[in-house]
């Protein structure tokens, strides 16, 4: 269930603009139905309502409200089942109007639930091997997470009835997190239907192992196409140059791997172009340097020191001026050895000054 | 005569130690310590015409390296304690309410707090997991924002991460044209272009959102604390939702709800950087002032949990905190 005027948000003064926004709730369905491509349909189904339990299904204000929204649906919509939505593939969203379709939720928190007539809905089929909600284990055998989104963006939201189908993909185990929330009030072999009556009841993932038989696991596709066009390594700062050699712009990982350590920076490249990375404080006998985009490791190289000498690090003031005494106090140590040698030779005594 | 010829043999020796010392991976100096009494109520009311059992949210002071926190009293007493995605504590509260009807939410807290400097500038880039997770795309932080992107890569790439940490910050508190906002903007509507250069347009939310994406695109891990700025050791703020519009700026003289930066240094963890304290590049220098509530790590549309309380079905109208603050 989503309350719509709540989503406001300011760490200064938060719930201000409630009154000036409509403020009625959303009781929230899906339908998700897992395939043996690896895909699944995913069906939102909403039905907005008063506080006192009165349907505001058709009423135009309401609806125009919700249309402008649609984008937001999606956005969640993707989120269940990845944190990164721009790199998950899915087709199209088809947004809709049915009035065979109902709608449950336990109005005004009563303990019981009510069923709307009439949805909005809104469909799309996600492939789940761009997931990175996804674990291949074994083959065409996967785990899936599927997030209640709306409880993670705001505690106040969440999924009031979720059912979950298995067309073409096997079911090998599920489970739920946290585990003090509800579980399934109807399971069968291939359908497992979730009732939520308030937000502590309801997961916050739904977490499945699969198989399906067109199922490849692709991971998060690469943002761009780069190339390690130089590496060098001088023992102590590793220095590389990333290349964008494709027509799109987007970020890259190198990774430099030493000696029981590792670091990471991320860079942006644009079509053509290319960024110098440098890591200053990098220390091993080699480094093995990677270049990741998305899920892939795109080339991998491993450095050894090259012939040129570390570069001495700056010092900081304290030692700059020790140093400088030292030095003052060796050529004053090395005047006075000289002149004691000369006097020596000279047969003469040497005196402190007097008045 | 020996003793002096030892000594100048030792002491190029010793010099030549000294230029090779390694600069430090990066200390911290605790500059204060204060443990505050903090008590808070929350007036919540009933707007509808029927009686409303309702789940409210209160998110509580959490326990870091630099804040230790209690729960001294809870009325109504809570149901659960739970953890959100980020590991933030939040308590859940069933309160009851008859139509038009008020009801008080009190809570007391006592949290030790220590102030911090960091003593050296970190070298070191953070693991591939870490960058990985704290620096991807969010509705509030889009780090595929070219202006974002391109602004970034001008002022603040550098070759070490602290010196593209505080050459951000220097950027960005250079920026700020302070105004209380009542609506998140995110990054991609906080920086606007006047005449001659950017402005950072918005309250606290927009200039750590600014800051946490810029800081992403450049491969620092960056994320959000929320929490209270207290502007003396002991005081009282308030806030009334009815009047918070109307009074804009005049706001933040009674009300210190907060929320800003912080950045993750390998070999030292998270280091915040609070701006807006003093209008200063503060990476690092963190005043005993400020209780975190919380942190925005992961949740694409940030946290709901950075509010003082969170009602469902009633309706939030009246919060105040008082505390008071004393050695430990």
């Amino acid at each position: 269930m989503r309350r719509v005027a709540a989503l406001v948000l300011c760490a200064v003064a938060f719930a201000a603009l409630a009154s000036a926004q409509p403020s009625y709730w959303i009781a929230l369905n899906y339908r998700v139905t897992f395939l043996g491509d690896g895909s699944a349909l995913v069906e939102a189904l909403t039905h907005p309502f008063t506080i006192d339990g009165r349907s505001l299904f058709g009423d135009p204000e309401v609806e125009q409200d919700m249309n402008s929204s649609i984008a937001g649906l999606a956005n969640y919509t993707l989120l269940m089942f990845s944190d990164n939505p721009k790199l998950l593939r899915h087709t199209s969203f088809l947004y809709e109007k049915r009035l065979n379709e109902k709608v449950s939720c336990d109005v005004a928190n009563t303990g019981s639930l009510f069923e709307f007539d009439g949805a909005y809905v809104l469909s799309a089929r996600i492939y789940l091997n761009t997931s990175s909600y996804v674990k291949p284990l074994n083959g065409s055998t996967f785990e899936v997470k599927v997030r209640d989104s709306f409880t993670s963006l705001d505690v106040r939201s969440w999924i009031d009835v979720i059912e979950f189908r298995f067309e073409g993909a096997k079911l090998l185990s599920y489970r739920w997190e946290p585990p003090f929330a509800r579980g399934p009030s109807d399971a069968e072999g291939d359908y497992l239907l979730w009732v939520n009556f308030n937000e502590p009841q309801a997961p916050d993932f739904y977490v499945f192992v699969l198989e399906a038989p067109g199922f490849t696991y692709v991971g998060e596709p690469p943002e761009v196409n780069a190339t390690l066009t130089a590496v060098e390594f001088d023992g102590t700062q590793l220095r590389v140059v990333v290349a964008n050699t494709g027509s799109a712009s987007g970020y890259a990982f190198v990774r430099a791997v030493y000696g029981g350590g590792e670091q990471a920076r991320k860079v942006y490249l644009l079509p053509g172009g290319s960024r110098e990375v440098v890591f200053p404080d990098v220390q091993g006998a080699s480094v093995e340097v990677e270049l990741y985009s998305g899920s892939t490791l795109l080339e991998k190289r491993v450095a050894e020191p090259s012939a040129i000498q570390p570069k001495p690090q700056p010092l900081p003031l304290p030692y700059l001026l020790l140093f400088a005494a030292l030095l003052v106090a060796m050529v004053a140590a090395f005047y006075f050895i000289r002149r004691r040698r000369r006097s020596a030779v000279e047969g003469v005594s040497w005196q402190e000054p007097t008045l | 005569m020996s003793i002096v010829r030892g000594i100048v043999l030792l002491l190029p020796a010793l010099a030549l130690l000294l230029a090779t010392f390694p600069a430090g991976q990066g200390s911290v100096t605790v500059t204060a310590n204060v443990t505050y009494v903090l008590a808070g109520r929350f007036l919540l009311v009933n707007n509808a015409n029927s009686t409303v059992r309702d789940f409210v949210y209160v998110p509580l002071p959490q326990n870091t390296t630099f804040q230790k926190s209690y729960v001294v009293s809870m009325d109504p007493p809570p149901l659960r304690y739970a953890v959100d995605e980020d590991g933030n504590t939040y308590a859940i509260v069933l309160v009851e309410a008859d139509p038009g009807s008020k009801v008080w939410l009190r809570v007391e807290y006592m949290v030790s707090v220590a102030g911090y400097r960091l003593e050296s500038a970190p070298r070191t880039w953070p693991p591939f997991n870490v960058a990985r997770k704290y620096t991807s795309s969010s509705g509030y932080w889009n780090v595929y924002n070219e202006t974002l992107i391109d602004l970034a890569y001008r002022v603040a790439y550098a070759d070490a991460p602290y010196d593209a940490a505080i050459k951000l910050a220097e950027w960005v508190v250079g920026r700020v044209k302070y105004r209380v906002q009542f609506s998140r903007l995110g990054s991609d509507h906080a920086v606007v272009h006047s005449l001659f250069d950017y402005a950072i347009v918005g309250d606290c939310v927009e200039v750590a959102d600014v800051y946490v994406t810029m800081a992403r695109v450049l491969g620092l891990p960056a994320r959000t604390a929320y929490g209270l700025l207290l502007s003396d050791r002991e005081g009282r703020m308030w806030l009334n939702m009815s009047t918070a519009m109307e009074e804009g700026d005049e706001l933040i003289e009674h009300w210190g709800g907060h929320i800003w930066p912080q950045v993750y240094f390998a070999g030292i963890g998270w280091v915040d950087i609070d701006m807006l304290d003093g209008m200063r590049a503060n990476v690092g220098i963190f005043s005993e002032r400020h209780i975190v509530f919380g942190f925005e790590e992961t949740k694409y549309f940030g946290s709901a949990l950075s509010s003082v309380c969170v009602p469902s079905y009633l309706t939030l109208q009246y919060a105040e905190y008082e505390y008071r603050g004393g050695s430990p």
